[in-house]
């Protein structure tokens, strides 16, 4: 955390390496969960860009007091993001999970029934309520905690928890109601 | 393969996407060319006004009692 904080006030002063160590820091993050709101990765890589691009532009509005740097920019993200869905048409969700190497499928047809879970979940994620998706993507993939996402989302933990748990259940359901899968 | 195997291998692979290679150069060349940007969202989220909650409690209400005294004239004096 102190080392963000002090990427930003070094960039601030104008130095740009430390401005870079910053976006690459936060890159993958940030382009992962812009994408994860608007679906399609070419609009999420542009976002992402403007992302750090007002990141850039404010860095004196960074206020220490008020929370940590990785809020701050999440932050800024997920408006990037909400603003973008709000003006424009959402795109169909073009995700293309890839099959991990260290699955335990081996067999040609494990391995296209795995494809076709994925697809099914992927498509339920796409499907989640903005609100529950956000809230699952922050935990589950950013590893943020619940204080964590209340303090970005403005809403209380009690909201943060009902949302996971209504996300993570439908998107359980999902490869229960289709495969018949055992819990 | 059990369900909770499935979706934390999901998950997991949804986790490692990763912003392209030329990521931080793509944004680097864009500060350098000074872009302007919008920047309002950095600290509020933009909403539309309908999207407030007072102001969208407002307007429900709103409607909500012209079409009550609609139906009420309607009904009185037949006009529709």
């Amino acid at each position: 955390m102190d080392d963000e904080f002090h990427l930003i006030e070094s960039a601030k002063h104008g130095d740009t390496a430390a401005f870079e160590s910053l976006v690459k820091s936060f890159g993958d993050r940030i382009c992962r969960y812009v994408r994860h709101i608007v679906g399609d990765e070419h609009v999420a890589e542009d976002l992402a860009q403007r992302v750090f691009l007002g990141v850039h532009k404010n860095l004196d509005r960074y206020d220490r007091s008020k929370g940590k740097v990785a809020t701050w920019i999440y932050r800024i993200a997920r408006n990037t993001a909400l603003n973008h869905l709000r003006d424009h048409k959402p795109l169909e969700f073009q995700f293309d999970t890839p099959i991990p190497e260290a699955s335990t499928s081996t067999t040609p047809e494990s391995i296209a029934t795995l494809k076709e879970q994925f697809a099914l979940l992927d498509r339920a994620l796409a499907e989640l309520p903005i609100t529950q998706r956000q809230v699952w993507v922050l935990f589950e993939l950013e590893g943020m905690t619940q204080v964590e996402i209340a303090e970005l989302e403005d809403i209380p933990e009690g909201t943060v928890k009902s949302r996971l748990s209504r996300a993570r259940s439908t998107l359980r359901e999902t490869l229960s109601g289709q495969f018949g899968l055992e819990r | 393969m059990k369900q909770e195997d499935v979706y934390e291998q999901w998950k997991a692979s949804r986790a490692s996407i990763k912003a392209p290679t030329d990521f931080a150069a793509a944004v680097a060349a864009r500060v350098a060319t000074n872009e302007p940007i919008d920047d309002d969202f950095v600290t509020q989220p933009q909403r539309g006004i309908l999207e407030r909650p007072v102001w969208a409690a407002l307007a429900i209400m709103a409607a909500s009692v012209i079409g009550l005294v609609r139906v009420t004239v309607a009904l009185l004096f037949g006009i529709t």
